[in-house]
Parts: C-alpha cells; sequence; structure tokens
C-alpha cells in the first residue's frame, strides 16, 4: 500500500545572496508501507532535500506529495509539525541528540511531546532502549556514548512516536563501516518487526546493498525510475 | 512541561560561568536596590524622627486656622476639650500644652525679635528632646527662667545668668512686659531656632500673655512615626473639625514630605536604571545561549516541538535566572542593610549638610517588607519580558537552515 506518493516535485533552493539552486528537478517517486528504501546519490545530488520534504520539514517548489493521504504543499506550518511529530521519525547525520539530557530522556522527549503519561513515557523509552541494546547506558548524558551508541539512541527516539516511517539522513556517515553495517541492520530487524517504513540515504555501498530498494538519486533526478 | 524545566535547568548548568555571571548581576542590582531602598528609609525616618522630635512633635492640635495664621487670638479656650480627646485616642506616648507667641528680646546691649515657648518642663521633655541641646546651662525649670538660642544670645551679647526683658502685646491687647533669667542656651544646629528660639515656663507665658489657662497647641508623641496617620485620624474624629484642626507631621512641615516624596521618586528612577541593567544582562545571556543552541532548537522543531513549548522553555530559563539572582540579591541585600540598621553607617565626614536636613550623621538603614517583594516581582517580570524576544528569534528559526547550520 502507497504510503507516501511523489508527484512531479522540483525544489528550487534560493540563498539570500539570491543564488538559485536546482536541487530536484521532477521526482516521482512512490514509497509503500514496510519499506527499507536507500536513497543512494553522489554529494549534492538532492538526497537531504528529498528526505526533508517527504518528511513535512520542506515544502517542494512544485509537484504533490501526498502522505498518508495528506498533501503537504497545502497544509499550515502548525499542522506540518504535528505530523512529523505522530507519523515521523528522524535520525541524523551528526546524531543530534539532546545532549543535556540522558539517553532515558532523549526518548522520553517525544513522548511528552505527545502528551503521552510520564510513567508510560519512561516504561516506552526503557523498553526501546533495551531493544536497541543499550539498556546500561540509560542514564548517561548521551554525549557521553560513542558514536555508534549515540545513534542507536537517535534510532530509538526516531521509534519512540510510533511513526509510519522513519528518515534516516546518511546516519552511518560518521560511523566506521562495521558500526554502520549493525547499525543497518538493526534498522532492517526493527523495519520488520514493527512494520516501520525506513527511508535512509547514502553514498556507501555496503549500506545501500542493505536495503530492500534502491533509488539512485544525480543532479536533482532519479535515474532508475 | 518537567523535560522542559530540565532542559532549561541543564542548559543553565551547561553555561556555568555565563549564568553565575548573570545571576550576580541580578543579584547585585537587587541587592543595591534594596540596600539603597533601606537606606533611604533609614536617613529619611531619621529625619522624621529628628526634626519632629527636636521641636514639632508628631502630631499637633490647635484652634483652626492657627497653621495659616498663628496668634494669640487663635488659642485653645477649652484646653480640657483636647485633652479629653488625646486621652481617648490609642498609641500616644506623651502630649505637651504649649504657648507660642513672636516677642521682642531686649539686653542692655542690643535687642530682638523672636518666638517665645511657654512650655511645661516635665511633659515638654517626653515629646520632643529641646532639653538635650542645652548647650551651656539648663532646660527652663522654674518660672522666672528663660532659655535662649546661643545665636539670639550672641546677637543680644548675653549669656547664662544675665538678664533680658520681653515685651509682648498680651491676650487682652494691652502691654505686657517682664524680665527673666538666662539658665540656658540652645544649639539645635537648625539656624531658624538658634537665632529665634526662646522658651519660658507654661505657667510664665500664661502670666505674661494673661491668657488665664489657655494654650496655642498640643504637640503630641505618637508611639511609632508609622502610626502618625492613624493616630492623627483617630484624634479627628473626637474634636470638632470647626473648632479644632489636628495635623500630623506632613502637614506640620510639608517640605519635608516633599523632600521624602523625592528620595522615593529617586529610588524609583534608580530601580529603573537598575531593571535596565538587568534586561540586558539577561538578554545577553539568552541570545548568546541561543545562537549557540540554533540547531538544537532545530531539531526541536523538526521533531514536532511547538513553538508555543520553545518560547515556555525559554521562558523558564529566564525565570530561573530571575529567581536564582533574586535569591542572591535578596541574601546579599537584607544581609547588608541588616548589618548596617544594627551597625549604622557613619557619615560623619558629610555631617555639616546631614545636620541641616535634621538626620544626623550616623545613617541606620530601615528594612521594611514591602517593597523587596514588589521590586522583586518587578525583577522578575523584567526577565520574563526580556526572554519574549530571544523565544521569539528561537522560535521562528527554520528547522531545515537551523540543522544545516
Ligand atoms: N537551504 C539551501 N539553500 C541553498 N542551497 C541548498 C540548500 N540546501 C541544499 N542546497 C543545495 O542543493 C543541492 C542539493 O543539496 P542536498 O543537501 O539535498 O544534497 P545531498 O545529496 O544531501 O548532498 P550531501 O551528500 O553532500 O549531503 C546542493 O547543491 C546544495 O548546495
Ligand atoms: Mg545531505
Amino acid at each position: 500500500m502507497a504510503l507516501i506518493e511523489i508527484r512531479g516535485i522540483t525544489k528550487t533552493h534560493i540563498e539570500k545572496s539570491g543564488v538559485r539552486t536546482e536541487a530536484l528537478r521532477g521526482i516521482d517517486l512512490t514509497v509503500n508501507e514496510g519499506d527499507f528504501l536507500s536513497i543512494a546519490g553522489p554529494s549534492g545530488s538532492g538526497k537531504t532535500t528529498l528526505l526533508n520534504i517527504i518528511g513535512a520539514l520542506d515544502s517542494p517548489t512544485s509537484g504533490t506529495v501526498l502522505f498518508d493521504g495528506i498533501d503537504i504543499g497545502n497544509t499550515p506550518t502548525a499542522r506540518l509539525a504535528d505530523l512529523r511529530l505522530k507519523k515521523v521519525g528522524f535520525v541524523f547525520q551528526a546524531y543530534n541528540l539532546f545532549n543535556t539530557l540522558t539517553a532515558i530522556e532523549n526518548i522520553e522527549y517525544i513522548m511528552v511531546l505527545q502528551a503521552k503519561p510520564p510513567f508510560e513515557a519512561r516504561k516506552t523509552a526503557k523498553a526501546l532502549l533495551e531493544r536497541v541494546g543499550l539498556s546500561a547506558h540509560g542514564d548517561k548524558q548521551v554525549n557521553r556514548l560513542s558514536g555508534g551508541e549515540q545513534q542507536r539512541v537517535a534510532v530509538a527516539r526516531a521509534l519512540a512516536s510510533g511513526p509510519k516511517v522513519i528518515l534516516a539522513d546518511e546516519p552511518t556517515a560518521n560511523l566506521d563501516s562495521r558500526t554502520a553495517a549493525n547499525l543497518i541492520d538493526l534498522m532492517r530487524e526493527l523495519n520488520i518487526e514493527k512494520n516501520v517504513t525506513f527511508i535512509f540515504s547514502t553514498h556507501d555501498k555496503i549500506v545501500m546493498d542493505k536495503a530492500t530498494r534502491l533509488v539512485l538519486l544525480k543532479d536533482g533526478k532519479i535515474l532508475n525510475g | 512541561m518537567l523535560i522542559f524545566i530540565k532542559i532549561a535547568w541543564r542548559n543553565i548548568r551547561r553555561n556555568f560561568y555565563r549564568s553565575v555571571i548573570t545571576i550576580s548581576s541580578i543579584g547585585i542590582g537587587f541587592a543595591s536596590l534594596f540596600f539603597i531602598r533601606s537606606f533611604i528609609d533609614g536617613a529619611d525616618h531619621q529625619m522624621v524622627e529628628n526634626y519632629t522630635g527636636l521641636i514639632s512633635g508628631h502630631i499637633q492640635i490647635h484652634s483652626k486656622g492657627f497653621q495659616d495664621n498663628p496668634g494669640l487670638k487663635k488659642s485653645i479656650r477649652s484646653p480640657l476639650e483636647v485633652t479629653g480627646a488625646l486621652v481617648k485616642a490609642s498609641g500616644i506616648t506623651a502630649v505637651s500644652p504649649r504657648v507660642k507667641e513672636y516677642v521682642l528680646i531686649s539686653s542692655a546691649e542690643n535687642s530682638g525679635g523672636a518666638l517665645l515657648m511657654g512650655v511645661d518642663p516635665e511633659q515638654e521633655v517626653n515629646v520632643t528632646s529641646l532639653h538635650k541641646h542645652i548647650r551651656s546651662g539648663k532646660f527652663v525649670s522654674t518660672d522666672g527662667q528663660i532659655v535662649i538660642g546661643k545665636t539670639l544670645a550672641r546677637s543680644l551679647s548675653v549669656g547664662i545668668n544675665d538678664k533680658i526683658v520681653v515685651v509682648a502685646q498680651a491676650f487682652d491687647g494691652s502691654l505686657a512686659s517682664e524680665s527673666y533669667r538666662i539658665c540656658g542656651l540652645l544649639d539645635t544646629g537648625a539656624e531658624e531656632m538658634d537665632k529665634g528660639l526662646a522658651i519660658v515656663t507654661l505657667r510664665a507665658a500664661d502670666q505674661l500673655f494673661v491668657l488665664d489657662g489657655k494654650v496655642s497647641e498640643f504637640a503630641v508623641r505618637a508611639g511609632s512615626l508609622e502610626k502618625t496617620d492613624k493616630i492623627t485620624a483617630s484624634i479627628k474624629r473626637s474634636l470638632d473639625p470647626l473648632k479644632y484642626e489636628v495635623l500630623s507631621w506632613k502637614e506640620i512641615s510639608p517640605s519635608l514630605l516633599q523632600w521624602i516624596q523625592f528620595d522615593v521618586a529617586f529610588s524609583d528612577f534608580l530601580l529603573l536604571v537598575i531593571l535596565l541593567v538587568v534586561a540586558a544582562g539577561i538578554l545577553n545571556t539568552l541570545l548568546m545561549g541561543i545562537l549557540e543552541r540554533v540547531r538544537e532548537f532545530g531539531i526541536m522543531l523538526a521533531l514536532g516541538t511547538k513553538r508555543r513549548q520553545i518560547v515556555l522553555m525559554i521562558g523558564i530559563e529566564s525565570l530561573i535566572l530571575g529567581l536564582a539572582g533574586i535569591a542572591a540579591g535578596f541574601a546579599l541585600g537584607a544581609g547588608s542593610s541588616g548589618y548596617f540598621a544594627v551597625h549604622g553607617i557613619n557619615l560623619s565626614s558629610f555631617s555639616a549638610a546631614l545636620d541641616e536636613y535634621y538626620t544626623g550623621s550616623v545613617i541606620y538603614p530601615r528594612i521594611s517588607y514591602g517593597y523587596p517583594v514588589i521590586y522583586g516581582t518587578i525583577v522578575l517580570i523584567t526577565s520574563l519580558i526580556v526572554s519574549i524576544y530571544p523565544a521569539w528569534r528561537a522560535a521562528r528559526l527554520n528547522p531545515v537552515e537551523a540543522i544545516r547550520g
């Protein structure tokens, strides 16, 4: 079943200086529920731009994006925040956890935003942390953890909202190849176990090989469509 | 909510030194406000106490119209009516009936005008401290004695034990004249009195002016300065307003009141200046903190944090800084004011000016509990208002750009 339908989107970034960059030049893509999809492409090909649009962080210059039936281009900003909170999980290249909080608190944060009762939030956070193999590190401030550990906390945080899709922009770029492979394997397990769709970008061959579906991006266009 | 408090709190801790500096600047601002206000209140209080204690008393009762147009014709004809009212009012420490009239005083050498005051020595000493300002000699005790200001004595070329003659118009309009022996010289430091005041006993004045028991005024000492207004009102209620005027020190000496109002205005102005400093300090801390955390706010927004939640978080941060600063400032302000309230601040090197204002050269700050609360609230509200702009900046960030850096 189609979770995300992208029809003919383009995106032109306009910098303050007036410089225009056509980051996406006509993308058509359907993402189905349960996909484990990798967007691969060289630097500057538009991976981050595409993921931001799918995740309702950014809007396309033209074309439409239907996310779970919602037309993202025609939805007010405040509603988009809500959509992200309820349906999207994010994992970033630079981990981007809240460094002042512990691992558990980072995961709880999402559920606090969702107004879950604190007791339930703590229980879920613990379970998720255990699932990603970090139950011993729950009370540690996250910047004390290794990169691989931080990224696993990030995956747990992304799962905490019970999202339809997790968007991971180059999640392994800062990790060594073994840790990277382990992270992708974990993501794949969760993909199957929780039936959550994963879309992740990479330019690492080993990582893209683990995807069940591969989209190749170059100069803002999909090569293998 | 709790998580936002946690984040705010840990942020304050993360930027420990910056937070300490901000908290100290709020604290020092608040403490100086506290201290200066206590100091001013103490000085004002002393000024009023010294002034009223020297000659006027806290409250005066006259026949109606005496204040604007004094004279024997405006004497109180039935003093018992007034004493009756005074007995009923509570909170009064002492009362002294007086006769007051302008007279001519002559020595062998010279003559000059003066205000002659007839007082009952035993009662007067409980209301004013005139008797403590006798430089040489003693206060009046018998009817043939007179105390005069030291400057007046100099211009008359007289001293202790010399005789002087007082000439005046009696109550019935006839010319009255009597000679007295100088028993003491008055040295109050207030030029007006040292130059133009003479004191005899109440009975001597009664005889001189032929008053048959009439008096010019009753001077009242209240249990405390703060109760004066209440006591004045209660005396007023039991006296006929058509016959009597009951005046508190504020009406007896409007210039004193003006001076105090000026002091309050001055501390309000100071409040404004300090608020600006506090506001600038908090604004600076918050803005710097936000610049450093652009990416963090971007992530928060990306994850679905509402703008108002970001505003809330920054507001909490500002509130914590404000509260901590006020707590520190309160301790410092109350501590320093409290210490000097006991030990006094000796300003004798400036005392020439201070004597003139009757404060005396050692100031004892007075702490009251109203204004620290008001000032604290104002400082707190200021810190909240100041957080609005940084919070708005953070909440308006575009998450895509904030994360991209
Ligand atoms: N906010 C922006 N403003 C201006 N130009 C932008 C902006 N974001 C991206 N671009 C430009 O758009 C093009 C696509 O960028 P994008 O970040 O999507 O590529 P990418 O595939 O994610 O690259 P990388 O692998 O380096 O992360 C690039 O040329 C980039 O410089
Ligand atoms: Mg990118």
